[in-house]
């Protein structure tokens, strides 16, 4: 049987809520799955959503909430392979291109924009899984994400006409600092049973590779044939997970 | 104070009671208080305090396929929690003696 929209919107507000608020992934996935089991019995019974979280969708998922535990190492993998997912692509893309020098002030920058995308995107989605209405959500991540943007793109200027101390690899530690950044993309996928940073990773850059280096193609085109190559990668995984959390 | 209020702080034990009966999902639970005259309490209301009752040890849960297909969860009171099931009742055996004197006082 197929839940209503009314059911089906609160069942991933609720998943949503509990993921970001670090909630443990197989038991977030439990109770929305007992939930889901008990609304279609609820609806085919001829009862709203209402009947089951009372008058507060919002309260009722924040109860929920409070009786579960925090999982701290959950979440501490989750943040890890999330933060190696924006440096490892800038970090490993400078690397073939031969940029082994990095100033404190633009990893410091760099390492504190993210922690503050990273914190305000996870309130957002909390704030947003709590609200009781249809919401143009779009639009608050797209600006979100801009504004980000736009810290990026000042971090990069200001590092242009502030001297700050450098760090300048030599080649040899700069790719043993890349084989060490994919082993723990490696390790932080087998952690999260998450593999789409790995395989990003591996449709970004190893087709760029075989065009620079096997078909003699230009940087540009290599860099742009591995960039929709991983965004096609992206969509159908996304696509694929989706179907299956359906079905499942 | 409405019956709901009043009803927070012995509903984990009625619920320990409807577990103890017999292996139970959540929907079968929600219905059975319902049937019981809990009508005022939102059926999801149990859930939380499922979550909480297992942390605490007193119920089980095993996932099984149900008669009408999908993967259920079922609960099964523990040895622990049927203790604290026989220390409610005697909680609740106290606490309405002493309410019915009051009452009862009031009354006469």
């Amino acid at each position: 049987m197929i839940l209503s929209t009314e059911s089906t919107r609160f069942l991933e507000d609720l998943k949503v809520y509990l993921l970001v608020s670090g909630k443990n992934e197989q038991a977030t996935n439990e109770i929305v799955h007992e939930l889901e089991d008990h609304l279609i019995e609820a609806e085919a019974d001829g009862k709203s959503v209402r009947a089951i979280t009372g008058d507060s969708p919002a309260a009722y998922i924040q109860s929920i909430s409070h009786e579960m535990a925090f999982d701290s190492k959950q979440a501490f993998w989750t943040i890890m392979q999330v933060y190696l997912g924006a440096s490892s692509f800038l970090y490993l893309q400078n690397l073939l291109n031969g940029t082994t020098t990095y100033s404190i002030l633009l990893v410091g920058g760099f390492l504190l924009i993210s922690a503050v995308y990273l914190t305000t995107l996870a309130l957002l989605f909390r704030k947003d899984a709590l609200r009781d209405t249809a919401r143009p959500r779009l639009l608050r991540y797209g600006i979100h994400g801009s504004v980000h943007l736009l810290l990026i793109v000042g971090l990069l200027i200001v590092n242009g006409l502030i001297d700050s101390p450098k760090i300048t690899l030599s080649p040899s530690v700069g790719w043993l600092i890349g084989a060490l950044l994919i082993a723990w993309i490696l390790i932080t996928a087998w952690k999260t049973k998450t593999w789409i940073l790995p395989i990003a990773v591996f449709v970004f850059f190893v087709p760029q590779l075989l065009l620079l280096f096997v078909f003699n193609l230009s940087e540009i085109t290599a860099v742009l044939v591995s960039y929709v190559l991983t965004s096609i990668t992206i969509a159908v995984t996304f696509i694929r997970s989706s179907k299956n959390s359906q079905t499942d | 104070m409405s019956s709901t209020q009043m009803l927070k702080g012995i509903l984990d034990g009625c619920l320990l009671a409807l577990v103890a009966e017999e292996e139970i999902y959540g929907y079968e639970l929600a219905t059975k208080l319902k049937a019981y005259g809990f009508a005022d309490i939102s059926e999801g209301t149990i859930y939380p305090l499922l979550i909480r009752m297992q942390k605490l040890g007193w119920i089980e849960a095993t996932s099984r396929v149900s008669p009408s297909g999908p993967k259920r969860k079922y609960y099964s009171i523990t040895t622990s929690g049927a203790e604290e099931l026989t220390a409610f009742k005697e909680r609740w055996h106290d606490l309405s003696k002493s309410v019915e004197s009051i009452l009862k006082e009031d009354d006469d």
